[in-house]
């Protein structure tokens, strides 16, 4: 017990070094780090899948109960729950011009707000085994009687899955340009970054065909490798390519000349149909059938192993969602490509000049520069692309049965996304957890997670076998509760599935 | 539904918008926001100089050579007529300015259109000279020959290009060796049986003005001009901030005035005027909230630069401007929040 205190303490110091490194992605606590869900942690841990003593289990099924699992988050790195709770929930509050002001004084070089969901509707696995004939040594009387022993060979699923991000980064300056404008002090005679504006989000339906298999197994050592390959059908997607804007105001007294700078293209396509001006047509009559149709597909791939040293510690490496998803139907792609110096409307010294009409409309001479493009061309989105790196220690026990189980488990994950997008963020994310089994029964845990959308957050999860079902909560993020003031987000995970021996 | 629209101040208004939702998405908070962002902003630029004086745009003139003076006394039918002439005609003197303020004026690109109307019974013979000489001098700036018949009511144009001149407030236009065809057959002689001459020039390229040193001239333009924050905003205060940047090497005394719609003067920048010594520039910084609430329902902008130019700087060539830049620095209440 002291060995295990002495750990968690470890864990827990090189947490806090995390946090203050301010390191993170979201990722599912509930089924990463719980002991009954090794189909749904496979997403994340493609290696993990199979590392349960059932040999056969599925979520979606009509079964007495509807079974499914749900992974739905929201976050961002600036507003609180403290906020929330104040602004959206109790109010009585008084908005005026020094709130605003401050609010705008928590923006920093990356602001980001994010919401996603990811709905499993249906999903089996299953497991060959090796069986073996072999002398039952826990029961000497009976030595001369053999038991079979299976040995995995390999663990095969398939999943389908409903998945949805957004994403959208704000500039740090956006919201003090716009709200005190360009003539405010800190703004003028210099080129004030306004682009990196961007939204990104997708709405796709993954099928994925998964194997896991032990691929060495020494006395100390074991290797496990994994694999999800996913064909995959975009529903609706938006990008944002390039983002780009910059303004340069000159002091008044100089001449107030503006410098804009715009470079910007968004590439969407959804369900609704458009127009050869780019307008979105609304459905006269919506069903089912056109909202979910698929305007594009792809192909992606996750890649996980394991190494397991003496059952206790373990070394996970995940590289997950490698591919795209092109779209070709129903797109449009809003570009902008600009830039123009404006002195004001120039007055023509010579009165032979016939094009001038005067100096009217002087805000639209500015922005009449900036009228953006549309073109219809397929585009693609890559998969949120990230990199899972996880130590484990774990405290291995058997039960009555004769089954292992980890009775108390540790975890430090490092995922590191690569670019804004969907569930990735390029801000690290770092958890540490640990996770306690009660007999297969019961098992549950908690979490601290920095960095990634949300920054700080602690988090719970348990889950209990009830005869076949497997029904487990979680979330990554009670720092709301907790903290209000230190909360800037929320995630929840809902899982029952069957398992079957 | 155009999801994103880029066009016009939606940029700036999805932003602030999507702030504003935020705040304001609540159940009974006391939302008290005014968003009044300070804008700066150029409104117009532009330059006086000697290219807009008006006289020069526009010179012309019309001239008539009676039946007297081409058939003396001579009226009713005549069975026939002998040739007649060489007439030579020194024409009315034509002036640049009317009221005298221009001594000579430097031009490029000259494109003058000279109009002959030949009312008289007979045909107007081939050889006529046209040519313009300022007053004082005896060598034309501009000699044209024309070198076909007009017809008895025939209207001819005559255009005539030359690359300089220079033109005194004063000149003259001349017809010479103008001789009448013989004709044969009867003609009606009538007091309408003359010629008509007209000049137009069009706006040249004035390359400097010599004003009559003493004399009081002004540099003037009037434009429709409308900041449409009218339109746009509740309230409006700071300041407009004028830049002059006088390159001419004379003083200007300058005002600057907002007009409405029908041409009345509803604010004066300077009050009374702007003193803008020559090689000088400016830049004045008006926070008059009555002139600021003038700018916001103004319809057009007049600029007026007045001077007195000597013997020695009363040549002011056309590389030498008056520029001026007329900036915003405003507070704003947007409406509608």
């Amino acid at each position: 017990m002291m060995r295990q205190l002495l750990l968690f303490s470890i864990f827990t110091g090189i947490l806090c070094t995390g946090l203050a490194t301010s390191g993170l992605a979201q990722n599912n606590p509930a089924v990463l780090y719980g002991s009954h869900y090794h189909r749904e942690a496979a997403r994340l841990n493609p290696a993990k899948l199979g590392d349960t003593y059932t040999n056969f289990d599925i979520t979606g099924l009509p079964l007495p109960l509807p079974t499914f699992n749900l992974y739905t988050w929201a976050g961002n790195n600036r507003l609180n729950a403290k906020d929330f709770q104040k602004y959206l929930i109790d109010g009585g509050n008084t908005i005026d011009g020094a709130t605003i002001e401050e609010f705008i004084g928590r923006f920093k070089n990356k602001n980001i707000i994010g919401a996603g969901l990811q709905a499993q509707v249906f999903g089996f696995s299953f497991k060959i085994n090796r069986k073996t004939e072999v002398m039952d040594m826990n029961n000497p009387d009976l030595a001369d009687i053999p038991v079979i022993k299976r040995d995995e060979i390999v663990t095969i699923s398939f999943d389908i899955l409903e998945r949805a991000a957004i994403s959208t980064r704000i500039p740090k300056e956006l919201a003090a340009f716009v709200w005190r404008g360009n003539g405010s002090p800190e703004f003028l005679n210099r080129e004030v970054d306004l682009g990196n504006l961007s939204t990104n989000g997708y709405w796709l339906r993954e099928f994925a065909l998964g194997a896991a298999m032990p691929i060495y197994q020494g006395l100390d050592v074991k290797v496990r490798a994994g694999v999800r390959l996913k064909y995959l059908q975009g529903i609706a997607a938006i990008r944002s390519k390039r983002a780009q804007f910059n303004v340069l105001t000159q002091d008044p007294t100089q001449g107030g000349t503006l410098n804009v700078n715009a470079d910007y293209l968004v590439n969407i396509s959804t369900p609704l149909q458009v127009d050869t001006a780019g307008n979105f047509i609304e459905l006269d009559n919506p069903s089912a059938n056109t909202i979910l149709q698929a305007q594009g597909s792809g192909f992606g791939i996750d890649l996980g192993t394991t190494v397991t040293i003496q059952d206790r510690f373990v070394g996970t490496f995940s590289l997950l969602d490698v591919g795209a998803v092109g779209f070709r139907k129903n797109v449009v792609n809003y570009s902008l490509n600009a830039s123009t110096q404006f002195n004001g409307i120039t007055i023509p010294g010579d009165f032979s000049d016939a094009n001038f009409e005067g100096a009217n409309a002087i805000l639209d001479s500015l922005t009449s520069n900036f009228e953006p493009q549309n073109s219809f061309d397929r585009f693609s989105i890559p998969l949120p692309t990230r990199v899972m790196l996880q130590a484990e220690y774990k405290v291995p026990r058997i039960d009555k049965k004769g089954r292992k189980f980890n009775k108390h488990h540790f975890f430090l994950t490092y995922m590191q996304g690569f670019g804004e997008y969907g569930i990735s963020t390029a801000r690290p994310s770092f958890t540490a957890a640990y996770s306690h089994n009660l007999g297969q029964q019961m098992n549950f845990g908690f979490s601290a997670t920095s960095g990634g959308y949300t920054g700080f957050g602690v988090g719970s999860f348990v889950s209990f076998k009830i005869g076949y079902y497997r029904l487990g909560l979680g979330t990554n993020n009670l720092t709301a509760l907790l903290l209000r003031s230190g909360g800037t987000g929320f995630d929840f995970s809902f899982n029952l599935s069957t398992a079957f021996r | 539904m155009k999801l994103l629209n880029f066009n016009k101040k939606s940029y700036a208004l999805w932003s602030i918008g999507f702030l504003l939702t935020f705040v304001s998405c609540t159940f009974n908070n006391d939302v008290n926001v005014d968003w009044q962002p300070r804008i700066v902003s150029p409104l117009v630029n532009g330059e006086l100089g000697v290219f807009q004086q008006p006289d020069i745009q526009d010179i012309s003139d019309a001239f008539i050579i009676s039946a007297s003076d081409v058939f003396g006394t001579q009226r009713g039918s005549l069975p026939s007529l002998p040739a007649l002439g060489a007439f030579n005609f020194i024409l009315d003197p034509t002036k640049v300015s009317d009221t005298d303020i221009i001594d000579e004026v430097g031009v490029s690109d000259v494109q003058i259109t000279v109009t002959l109307r030949n009312d008289m019974p007979v045909t107007m013979a081939s050889g006529v000279v046209i040519a313009l000489t300022n007053d004082g001098e005896t060598t034309p700036f501009i000699q044209q020959t024309i070198d076909r018949t007009v017809a008895p009511g025939e209207s001819i144009d005559v255009n005539i290009t030359q690359s300089a001149a220079v033109i005194k407030n004063t000149f003259r236009a001349s017809l010479t060796n103008l001789n009448t065809v013989a004709s044969n057959s009867p003609v009606t002689i009538t007091d309408n049986s003359q010629i008509e001459l007209r000049l137009q020039f069009a706006p040249p390229t004035v390359d400097y003005i010599q004003f009559v040193a003493g004399t009081t001239n002004t540099f003037e333009t009037t434009v429709d001009f409308d900041t449409e924050l009218d339109q746009n905003t509740d309230e409006v205060s700071g300041n407009l901030v004028v830049n002059l940047d006088n390159q001419v090497p004379i003083d200007f005394v300058m005002a600057i005035n907002l007009l409405d719609a029908s041409d009345n003067v509803i604010s004066t920048l300077f009050n009374p005027t702007l003193n803008l010594t020559a090689n000088q520039d400016a830049s004045e910084n008006i926070s008059s909230q009555t002139i600021i609430n003038s700018l916001v329902n103004a319809k057009k902008l007049q600029i007026v630069a007045t001077f007195n130019p000597t013997t020695q700087n009363r040549r002011i060539d056309n590389t030498a401007k008056l520029k001026y830049n007329l900036v915003a620095d405003l507070t704003l209440k947007i409406k509608g929040n």
